[in-house]
């Protein structure tokens, strides 16, 4: 038996989509947002007034019809006349200005609504826990941002939101015709049992068709974005042949679902044109008794006619409205869960007392676990880090190196144990104070676009020019400043691509100087760069660190050698500690981290 | 210069499916036969009711009942046929797009980076797509419409005519104007959109650096711009709607207000039957529709070909690597590059005279700063990069003459940028064997030292990974694409830079791993920045500016006290 690596994965293709399909209202959803219509309650008042005025003056044309026919057209009396063509040309402008009133407040609303939104999701990405951001690709958190809120906005503008308009015009056409004459109007609407039975038949086919045809486009889109992103891995790999392959197959399944859509399109369009004609047919044979006897006049079976066409029109519509609907609370609903996604790391007003102010930095017996369900990552650490101190932190990978540096800036709270912060239980600072009292330079220093200056500014945003060109100096990242025509107005591109990692670094060094921090972490970087950077790294970083209380996670035998103290991680606590002399001398795990890490650069 | 390929291009397409193009087309013609003989109908059963002639009520909606049901079947055929067609139509195009991107080099993408190429895959097909299926359908209609209604109102009442047509040209000019406002707005908000999705990315990428620098407000003031800059488009967009379709309606609407006042008189003085005004009526509202439709079906077209250009700057681009047809028999894989010189398209040179040979078996290391011309070099060896005939040759071959499944055949590639696909770990693994079995990819896992690592996910090699899956490290990334280079089993073993986010320890194991793996020897060609991997080279090539400055094994070169002896120094003071 051969298991091949394809057999394995079954569960892909099952894989929930982001495109997910449910009800067209949801009432759950609807109440959770009803709190940003609360700013423009006034507006929708208005919105929601020019509706059934709209379709008032619908209603008016066709009688207007009926009067002329049945009063002067056929009586031959002129007289009056003029007054019902008048009238008509001024229901046709207030019939105008009243759409454009309703788009323009129907817009207004959502557009301003759905920006409301996009800034609380934007805020809530901006405080949601770290753990959240770092789980879920950066792609779909975007999508709840953007496209999410885009659909939503797309109910607004398509008129999705009008389908309650078309009921009142409906339910107006139908009352008028009622009050004209209620035998005929049975007789027109003898046919709508079939059209009743029609959408019963069609409905769930067609739903699920055009459900199916968003799916497949966005499964197309997905394929192309990685097979054109990984292509020299596709030539490179020789998997041209399979992956036209798979790709024909993901494209020719998006090919049938739109011809399932176009069926239950072309048939429902057909259909709904049909029965305006039949019900017309209908009105005329059944109501040629009602005629005879004079019981009803011709005017009214213009009219009639007239009313069934403006009955059937938006019935044509329903059914798209009702898709851009259903994708608008599908995605409603995920932002949702955005929006009541509350961060779990919170001030607490009590700490636990019995700090010392000279200690930077203290663990006190700290566990920590990522989610409820991960391997303990830290158990038991103690570690003290005092005023002016460099302590170097080393170990192998997984020993929770960067685990304390995100504990330190508070991302996290340990599961058991005390960290202090300058004596103070971290818990009680609120986070802002606590952050902009220390600096962390990461280990792939992350820039953004903009310039060189507003790189090195970030985070010190009081810095005036002077403080930039001393940290800059210090820190070496002078000679990037140096090495572009622009100087400091610099564009450093998207994630600062037009710098090398190296040039990179050195920014994120500036950056941290310019914070001039109680409490300097750093990540020391492990990608290699070229000699000539990486003399710069090691004077910059000597300057940035001179005279500073710091915790490094250290990669180069240089940094751990100058630190004053250097703590030996393993599995979660704290192995070894002492001067790099004392460790060597105690032939422990450090000793063979450096021997190893010796024989290997020799 | 693309322009007429592209009509070409759309013509061939389109003629595949001549045949059933033309059946819609068929059914379509019968379609408005239906819809424009309905009025008539109309008209002779209003007239026959007034007339008090039942009889002929009754013939008369019998007969609208027949057009009905047949005018339903026909409309349901056309749309199919018609429909069905242009996504046929779309199917092959995009397909066929993206075969020819698949033969596309590295150098075709430096110029269309993935947004661009997406762009076109996906929003310039489905405007070609519009053109196709509803542009031919709208212009078709409005066509027929206009051939057979105008005449027949003309016929009822030439006077009346030339009064209730007099709006039409507005209209057209109206829907015409406003479908180019709308198109320029649109643009403008899609814009709006990117910019808002691109600072979120930032945004998002970033967080840690965000939040540890404090400076979400600072975040939230550029997006807040950003967001309130779209707001503003898309409220000018709602303003120009909001005119646009209650304007077209008033407009069309004047026509039967025409008809109204002009038609009444006439029924008064007994000149024109109420149901020649009724089917005069709908007549008249036949045409309004397809007219208000034209502008739009007209910028429809025009979009749609414009969107075909930009489609066949992928269908035109020559692929610049062109397969070698020579049978070479089966390669040992000796490499042999005598004075290559190369760049990108038209570019300036990256690589220089370089010359080297790598013997079968052989561990070559290249070292050199960042921007010497490494990843250039691995380009070349793979022909993801055109070079020049007469410079790299494979035993004895020259490389240009091989077909390229037989280059790329012989040599497995772990590229510097550690890219996996939305699949299972497995399936990445074995992204260049699919069929391979479980147990090579185990295999293949364990000496990529990734074994650990798979181990602690929650499916082992099930587990998915990229964008839908788990988030891997830096270093598992970079190990699992050393597996799929590994799995490959190939002569020549292609490494750029794969190790460098993996701590010592790790690399050392691995390095350890890779050399005594072979049952027969494995040719390796490592890119590096770490000295540590070059003592274990039979060669060593130091790359600067795009040149060879020093190459041979460690001990020559330390020996000859040049730029290796200098740098090999500077590495081991530092550390």
């Amino acid at each position: 038996m051969s298991r091949s690596a394809r057999a394995l994965p079954a569960r892909r293709r099952e894989l929930s989509e982001d495109v997910s399909f449910g009800k067209a209202y949801d009432h759950r959803i609807v109440r959770r947002l009803a709190v940003f219509f609360r700013p423009y309650r006034r507006l929708l008042v208005a919105a929601m007034l020019s509706y059934p005025l709209v379709s008032g003056l619908q209603l008016i044309q066709p009688y207007l019809v009926k009067v002329a026919i049945d009063r002067h057209l056929l009586t031959g009396q002129l007289a009056g006349f003029g007054w019902i063509v008048a009238l008509t040309v001024g229901a046709l402008f207030l019939d105008f200005g009243a759409r454009f009133l309703q788009t323009i407040l129907t817009q207004n609303l959502g557009q301003r609504i759905t920006r409301d939104l996009r800034r609380t999701l934007f805020d809530r990405l901006q405080a949601a826990d770290l753990a959240y951001i770092e789980r879920n690709p950066v792609g779909r958190l975007m999508t709840r941002v953007t496209n999410d809120v885009e659909n939503l906005s797309e109910a607004f503008s398509t008129g999705a939101v009008s389908i309650v308009g078309d009921i009142v015009t409906l339910i107006g056409i139908v009352a008028v015709m009622f009050s004209l004459d209620v035998r005929l109007t049975l007789y027109a609407f003898s046919v709508l049992p079939l059209l009743i039975v029609f959408v019963a038949v069609v409905r769930r086919g067609a739903r699920e068709a055009f459900r199916q045809v968003r799916t497949h486009l966005a499964r197309i889109n997905a394929f192309l974005n990685e097979a054109i992103s990984g292509m020299a891995l596709v030539q490179a790999f020789r998997q041209q042949r399979e992956m036209e392959q798979e790709f024909a197959e993901v494209n020719g399944r998006y090919r049938d679902a739109n011809f399932k859509a176009i069926g239950y399109d072309a048939a429902t369009y057909a259909f709904v044109e049909a029965m305006s004609l039949s019900a017309a047919a209908m009105m005329l044979v059944l109501g040629l008794g009602l005629y005879e006897a004079d019981a009803v006049k011709i005017g009214v079976f213009v009219a009639f006619i007239d009313y069934l066409r403006r009955f059937f029109q938006p019935i044509n519509e329903l059914s798209t409205k009702f898709t851009v609907l259903q994708s608008a609370m599908a995605s409603a609903e995920r932002c949702v869960d955005l929006l009541d996604r509350r961060p779990s790391v919170r001030p607490v007003s009590i700490g636990l007392p019995g700090g010392d102010p000279q200690e930077v930095a203290r663990f006190e017996d700290v566990r920590f676990q990522y989610g409820s369900d991960g391997a303990e990552v830290l158990r038991g650490l103690d570690l003290t880090v005092a005023q002016g101190e460099r302590v170097a932190i080393v170990g192998p990978t997984g020993a929770g190196k960067s685990t304390i540096v995100k504990l330190l800036a508070r991302f996290y709270d340990p599961s058991d144990g005390v960290i202090r912060f300058a004596g103070e239980d971290l818990r009680t600072l609120p986070v802002e104070v606590l952050r902009k009292r220390m600096a962390i330079v990461l280990q792939d220093a992350y820039l953004f676009d903009g310039t060189i200056r507003d790189n090195v500014r970030y985070g010190s945003p009081e810095a005036d020019d002077e403080a930039l060109d001393r940290a800059a100096t210090l820190t070496q990242a002078m000679e990037v400043v140096r090495r572009r025509n622009e100087g400091w107005d610099a564009r450093v591109g998207e994630r600062g691509r037009t710098l090398s990692s190296g040039e990179r670094q050195l920014i994120s060094f500036a950056r941290a100087m310019v914070r001039d921090p109680e409490l300097l972490i750093l990540d020391e970087a492990t990608s290699a760069v070229d000699p000539e950077t990486e003399r710069l790294i090691q004077s910059g970083l000597e300057n940035l660190l001179r005279g500073r209380t710091a915790i490094i996670i250290a990669h180069r035998l240089s940094t751990i050698r100058s630190a004053d103290r250097i703590v030996v991680l393993e599995k979660g606590r704290m192995a070894e500690t002492g001067s790099h002399e004392d460790l060597l001398a105690q032939n422990g795990l450090y000793r063979a981290l450096h021997d190893q890490y010796v024989a290997e650069s020799k | 210069m693309a322009a007429p390929d592209a009509k070409a291009k759309l013509k061939r397409a389109l003629a595949r499916y001549r045949g059933p193009f033309a059946v819609g087309l068929v059914f379509l013609v019968a379609t408005q036969a239906f819809a424009l003989g309905a009025p008539r109908l109309l008209q002779a059963a209003t007239d026959a009711l007034i007339d008090e002639r039942s009889a002929d009520v009754k013939t008369a909606a019998l007969a609208l009942l027949a057009f009905a049901v047949g005018g339903a079947v026909v409309r349901v055929l056309s749309r199919i046929y018609i429909f069905q067609s242009g996504r046929r139509v779309e199917y092959d195009l995009r397909q066929e797009a993206f075969e020819k991107l698949c033969t596309l080099p590295p150098s075709f993408y430096a110029g269309m980076p993935l947004a661009q190429v997406m762009s076109r895959m996906v929003n310039d097909l489905s405007q070609v797509r519009l053109l196709l299926g509803p542009g031919i359908l709208n212009l078709s209609n409005t066509f027929l419409v206009y051939v057979v209604a105008i005449p027949i109102l003309f016929a009822l009442d030439w006077e009346l005519t030339i009064y209730a047509l007099l709006p039409l040209p507005i209209l057209l000019v109206l829907g015409r104007t406003f479908a180019r406002f709308i198109y320029v707005l649109s643009r403008e908000a899609q814009d709006g959109l990117g910019a808002l999705s691109s600072k979120v990315q930032e945004n998002l990428s970033g967080t840690m650096t965000v939040r540890v620098y404090g400076e979400e407000p600072l975040e939230r003031q550029a997006f807040e711009r950003l967001n309130e800059a779209y707001l503003d488009v898309n409220l000018r967009l709602a303003r120009l709607r909001g005119i646009l379709f209650p304007l077209m309606g008033l407009a069309g609407a004047i026509g039967t207000v025409v008809v109204l006042a002009v038609g009444g008189v006439r029924i008064a003085d007994g000149r024109m039957s109420v149901g020649q005004f009724v089917s005069y009526n709908a007549y008249l509202a036949a045409l309004t529709w397809p007219t208000i439709a034209l502008g739009w079906t007209i910028s429809l077209w025009q979009r749609g070909m414009a969107a075909m250009e930009r489609l066949n700057e992928i269908y035109a681009a020559a692929p610049s690597i062109v397969d070698g047809s020579a049978d070479p028999g089966s390669l040992r894989g000796e490499l042999s590059v005598q004075g290559l010189s190369v760049g990108y398209g038209d570019g300036p040179d990256i690589l220089h005279d370089l010359s080297f040979e790598v013997k079968p078996g052989e561990t070559v290391v290249i070292v050199g700063r960042t921007g010497s011309g490494k990843t250039t070099l691995m380009r070349v060896l793979t022909r993801l990069l055109e070079v020049p005939s007469g410079q790299v040759f494979v035993d004895t071959h020259d490389i240009n003459t091989l077909p390229l499944d037989e280059v790329r055949g012989l040599i497995a590639y772990a590229p510097q940028d550690a890219f996996l696909f939305s699949r299972s770990l497995a399936e990445n693994v074995a992204f260049g064997r699919p069929q391979a079995e479980l147990d090579a990819v185990e295999a293949a896992v364990g000496t990529a030292a990734l074994q650990k690592d798979v181990d602690g996910f929650p499916e082992g090699l099930a587990t998915m990974v990229g964008e839908r899956g788990i988030t891997l490290s830096g270093g598992q990334r970079q190990r699992t694409t050393l597996a799929r280079a590994i799995l490959m089993d190939a002569p020549l073993l292609l490494l750029d830079d794969t190790l460098s986010a993996v701590d010592a320890e790790t690399e050392a194991r691995i390095v350890a791993a890779l050399s005594d793996s072979g049952r027969r020897k494995r040719t390796l060609i490592m890119a590096t920045h770490r000295l540590s991997v070059a003592k274990t080279a039979d060669r060593i090539l130091v790359l600067e500016d795009g040149r060879i400055v020093e190459q041979g094994s460690e001990a020559e070169l330390l020996a000859n006290n040049g730029i290796y002896a200098r740098l090999h120094g500077k590495e081991h003071r530092a550390a």
